[in-house]
């Protein structure tokens, strides 16, 4: 939802004026009078050559914020950014500032914004260019907008000035105050600075940071700030498994636990399952269920299938769920409202269930520093069966999992069960193997030296989930598409194979990828050696290689099985084959055998990487042993024509 | 009988030369049956022999030959019994003959022609000595030896032709074309000796390596574990070109060379077809295999062992057993190789698998 505003601004306050298209966005009336001095809107020369020099594309010459923590229950974060472009690209890359804001429980005020052009003029913003947005994630719909301001004119050397003003209305917020400030950014920053101050009956805030070049100490009554200098910017790289764990962070929170933020969840959530009984109707869905397995497989299966994913988090709503009823009414939910109708239905099928929220950018609970709920974006469900006794967790937004596994992404992700007040957050346990993948294929090569293959790619557990993502919403034809472009993109695109795909609308079934492919060619016609990569055993384990460099390589665990037999002509015998591989590694093994027929081979391969978190010191030798690995793959054997078979 | 010249013929004897022989005790009667082979100096006669590379006593056996036919101990004419001199029983016979005949007609003319069969020992002892002895890895010394039975009879038929003679000493310089012969063959068989004998007196008699040493001592990414002393240093160039070290073992015929070559991931795939397509070209493969594995778990070194077995009719079996193991930016190739395999293969693949990466000392 995005759209310029009208500003035909009618309501003044204070020196603002608020939009009316947006009430809770308001801008100053008047222009300032006296900018910034001339010298804290530009780097000094030498400075500014080394930023040149290392070739930065733009820099922050100040980032201060000033935190008032206020008696009424309103918090009040204002904001000074002096951004100074040094190219072109620093201005395609972020000459537009945005800042976010819930327009249910905030305010945002934008105080001023101007340019200091080179020549040492101001500019100042036309603020009917300020752009308003929400998400456009499809079927999310909240009241986070994105104000952005598209300054005008920018060119290298200019520096933007934005100061705003962001009121939190705490007291409408049920989950404890928090605020969690990253302390880098994508650009060097000259020059940080944080002051708290709050009001003589508040609690002293909690504060705790993990950035070494951050320095906090009280400055006076009621008073704290932190300052840090020439801070570099983020070293991030595109194989981090949570880029969010490099940004070193200051957390800043009304005092609480862990067990705070979980009792006030665990009553939003009980609030909204005390909201009228979950209809009868759905008790048919249990019939004939007599196991605790079958029960929760049916719920999981309605939940995930039938009710589709639509997230409304307007205000509150971002946090508390909406109660079952509602939910199974209009046959939409988010995933709380989903893990709602869920302990709702596994509680009337006396299941022990239980929800647990989720922050799926992190991997590492020890990072989150301090008691916050701002870290958590999901929820998911789930239960403990007695008989044979195990938990089963499930992602109800996800209709492409079975039961019993949860979307591949998932496996690893810092979540917190809400149950037990005095837990606190762990990482989601990942499957040794979370990826596996069947490789099946034969091949006929005939006298005329025409190899006729049948092949079957087969995906089990989150693997052919995430596959099924991919495919089941695309029409059959579609499908063949993708297969034969999936198909061409490994083996060639001179070849026209048959497909047949199997279990992407049965989520209890592997996805299969069958293939028919006729090679026309003259293999063992004149040759007695035959000789070819394993493709797709190369193709799969390729999905599974880092180019990280600094940062650690979350190896999702895969499991590879590779079965290739070939039959060959009669008037030939099988005589010696390829290398038997015993390939163990620190990170896994490659293991293969043959065996060998008076008129054919069999050759079986497997693959093991299990799921480990690799540090960045490893990341050379898992690259090693990946590629050593593949690169012995090819499948050999010889044959002679009219000869005796060896014994 | 020889005829001692063409004015100097013998009364003939119609006894076998053999059986003359076996009556040596007695009074020999002999026959003239030719003529007596050309006098010529012993010592030219000798070298003559070494630089052409043994083919001139071909030419003395068929002169010989020539001159004695029609001799009764063999129905052979001169060619073939030439021929058959390449045969030992029938070289030793052929000399043996000629004691015969010289004793005969030594008795008439000499009076001190020296006891049946020495020759025939002596030349059996060079073949026996070369035969079961080390000595046969160097081909100069039958060079060396083996004209010297043919100079003692040459020797024996100057004497002949010196019987009455004022002057006892022969000196019959070379002809034109065999001084050119001399000429060609001295600087060849100096060759020879410098390219092929010195390399393998250095291969057969330098210091065996210990069991347990590692090698090689320095400059190299990997080392070998000698499995016991029986390996030694050879000359590097000696067994392949381009290797950086080389072994030879027990026997005649095992051998280990290997290999140091700068690569990329590809190039053990590539270095070990490569090696596979060479030795199923070179022979009759009965058996192969191969295995992959990593030298260590930690850094992820690969190696291939490959065991081939060659069955080559009667040339007999022959097994390579190889490794090939890619070190950091290098690939290392270990060919180990036995002639005899049933003896010697377990400790071809004992030194072949010792194969092991190079740890900086701490």
């Amino acid at each position: 939802m995005i759209g310029a505003l009208p500003l035909v601004i009618i309501l003044s306050a204070g020196g603002f004026t608020r939009v009316p298209s947006h009430p809770w966005l308001y801008m100053s009336a008047s222009r300032p009078a006296t900018p910034l001095p001339d010298s804290e809107l530009r780097p000094n020369s030498d400075r500014l050559e080394a930023l040149v020099a290392e070739g930065h594309p733009y820099v922050d010459l100040f980032s201060r914020i000033d935190l008032e923590i206020n008696s009424d229950g309103t918090v009040s974060e204002r904001k000074l950014i002096g951004r100074h472009f040094l190219t072109t690209e620093g201005i395609q890359e972020a000459g537009t500032t945005t800042f976010s804001a819930r327009s249910e429980v905030e305010k945002l005020f934008i105080e001023e914004a101007y340019i200091r052009l080179p020549d040492g003029s101001i500019r100042h913003l036309d603020l009917a260019n300020i752009q308003v947005s929400t998400t456009t994630t499809p079927n999310v719909f909240s009241d986070v907008h994105h104000v952005a301001l598209p300054f005008e004119g920018l060119v290298p050397g200019s520096t933007t000035v934005i100061r705003s003003t962001r009121v939190q209305r705490t007291t409408e917020w049920p989950l404890p105050w928090s605020e969690v400030y990253p302390t880098r950014g994508f650009a060097p920053i000259l020059d940080f600075e944080l002051n708290i101050a709050w009001d003589a009956d508040v609690p002293t805030p909690s504060w705790v940071s993990d950035a070494a070049d951050l320095t906090c100490r009280e400055a006076g009554h009621r008073r704290l700030r932190c300052t840090a200098r020439d801070v570099p910017p983020l070293d991030l790289e595109p194989g981090m498994a949570s880029w969010i764990e490099a940004v070193p962070h200051l957390v800043v929170s009304r005092p609480q636990s862990w067990g705070d933020i979980a009792r006030t969840e665990l009553q939003l959530i009980q609030e909204s399952l005390s909201m009228g009984p979950v209809v009868a109707g759905v008790g048919k869905l249990l019939d004939g269920a007599t196991d605790q397995m079958e029960k929760l497989r049916r719920i999981h299966r309605f939940v995930a299938d039938d009710v589709r994913y639509v997230a409304l988090l307007h205000g509150k709503s971002a946090i508390a769920p909406a109660p079952p009823a509602r939910t199974l009414e209009r046959l939409y939910g988010d995933c709380k409202g989903k893990v709602a109708l869920f302990l709702a239905l596994a509680r009337q099928a006396g299941l022990e269930a239980y929800p647990v929220l989720v922050a799926t950018d992190r991997i590492t609970p020890s990072k989150l520093q301090a008691p916050s709920w701002k870290y958590f974006d999901h929820m998911i469900g789930c239960a403990d069966l007695r008989e044979p006794s195990r938990t089963i967790c499930m992602d109800f937004t996800s209709p492409y999992t079975q039961t019993g596994d949860l979307p591949a992404a998932l496996y690893g992700a810092v979540s917190y069960v809400l149950r037990d007040m005095n837990d606190i957050p762990h990482a989601i346990d990942r499957p040794q193997f979370v990826w596996d993948i069947d490789l099946e294929s034969e091949n006929e090569i005939r006298c005329n030296g025409t190899i006729v293959e049948r092949l079957t790619r087969r995906f089990t557990g989150p693997s052919a989930a995430e596959m099924r993502s991919g495919l089941r919403g695309r029409s059959k034809d579609e499908r063949q598409k993708w297969a034969l472009e999936s198909y061409r993109s490994v083996i060639g695109s001179r070849y026209e194979p048959t497909f047949e795909l199997r279990g992407i609308d049965d989520v209890q079934e592997p996805i299969a990828i069958a293939s028919t492919t006729e090679f026309e060619g003259e293999a063992l016609v004149d040759m007695d050696e035959y000789l070819e990569p394993d493709a797709w055993l190369n193709h799969y384990a390729g999905w599974f290689e880092t180019s990280n460099q600094t940062h650690p390589f979350v190896l999702q665990g895969v499991r590879i099985r590779s079965k290739s037999s070939y039959a060959i002509c009669e008037d030939r015998t099988m005589r010696f084959v390829g290398a038997r591989l015993d390939l163990y590694g620190a990170f896994g093994k490659l293991t293969r055998s043959y065996r060998r027929g008076a008129h054919d081979v069999t050759v079986e391969t497997l693959l093991e990487l299990p799921s480990r978190e690799i540090q960045s010191q490893d990341l050379d030798r898992y690259r090693r042993f990946l590629s050593t690995s593949l690169a012995q793959t090819n499948i050999w054997f010889r044959t002679r024509k009219d000869g005796k078979p060896l014994p | 009988m020889w005829n001692l010249g063409y004015n100097r013929s013998l009364e003939m004897d119609e006894r076998d030369p053999l059986a003359s022989a076996a009556s040596d005790a007695g009074d020999p009667v002999v026959r003239s049956v030719g003529e007596l082979p050309d006098a010529r100096s012993a010592w030219r006669f000798y070298w003559l022999s070494v630089a052409t590379f043994g083919f001139y006593l071909l030419a003395w056996i068929h002169h010989v030959a020539r001159r004695a036919w029609p001799a009764r101990r063999y129905s052979l004419g001169p060619i073939p019994l030439t021929l058959g001199c390449l045969c030992i029983p029938v070289c030793a016979g052929f000399l043996y003959d000629c004691e015969v005949q010289i004793r005969g007609v030594a008795q008439r003319g000499i009076g001190r022609p020296g006891r049946i069969g020495g020759v025939v020992l002596l030349y059996l002892m060079i073949v026996v000595a070369f035969g079961l002895t080390p000595l046969r890895l160097f081909w100069i010394v039958p060079l060396l030896l083996l004209p010297v039975p043919f100079v003692l009879i040459q020797r024996r038929i100057n004497a002949l032709h010196n019987i009455g003679a004022a002057d006892p000493h022969t000196r019959i310089s070379y002809r034109p074309v065999q001084r050119v012969i001399v000429g060609i063959g001295t600087p060849l068989l100096a060759a020879g000796l410098w390219f092929i004998d010195v390399p393998r007196y250095q291969q057969s008699f330098s210091p065996s390596l210990a069991a347990g040493a590692a090698i090689p001592e320095k400059d190299a990414v990997y080392t070998l574990t000698m499995p016991n002393a029986s390996w030694r240093h050879v000359r590097q160039g000696s067994l392949g070109e381009g290797s950086d070290l080389e072994l030879s073992g027990p026997g005649e015929e095992t051998w280990l060379v290997t290999y140091t070559r700068q690569a990329d991931e590809e190039a053990l795939e590539a270095s070990v077809a490569q090696r596979r397509a060479m030795i199923f070209g070179s022979g009759n493969v009965t058996a192969y295999e191969e295995v992959r594995l990593y030298l260590d778990a930690a850094e992820h070194h690969p190696i291939s062992i490959a065991d081939y077995y060659l069955e080559n009719g009667i040339a007999g079996h022959e097994a390579y057993v190889v490794a090939t193991a890619l070190l950091e930016d290098r690939v290392v190739e270990v060919i180990g190789y036995t002639a005899e395999p049933r003896v010697h293969l377990s400790e071809v693949k004992q030194l072949v698998k010792s194969l092991a990466m190079r740890r900086e000392e701490p």
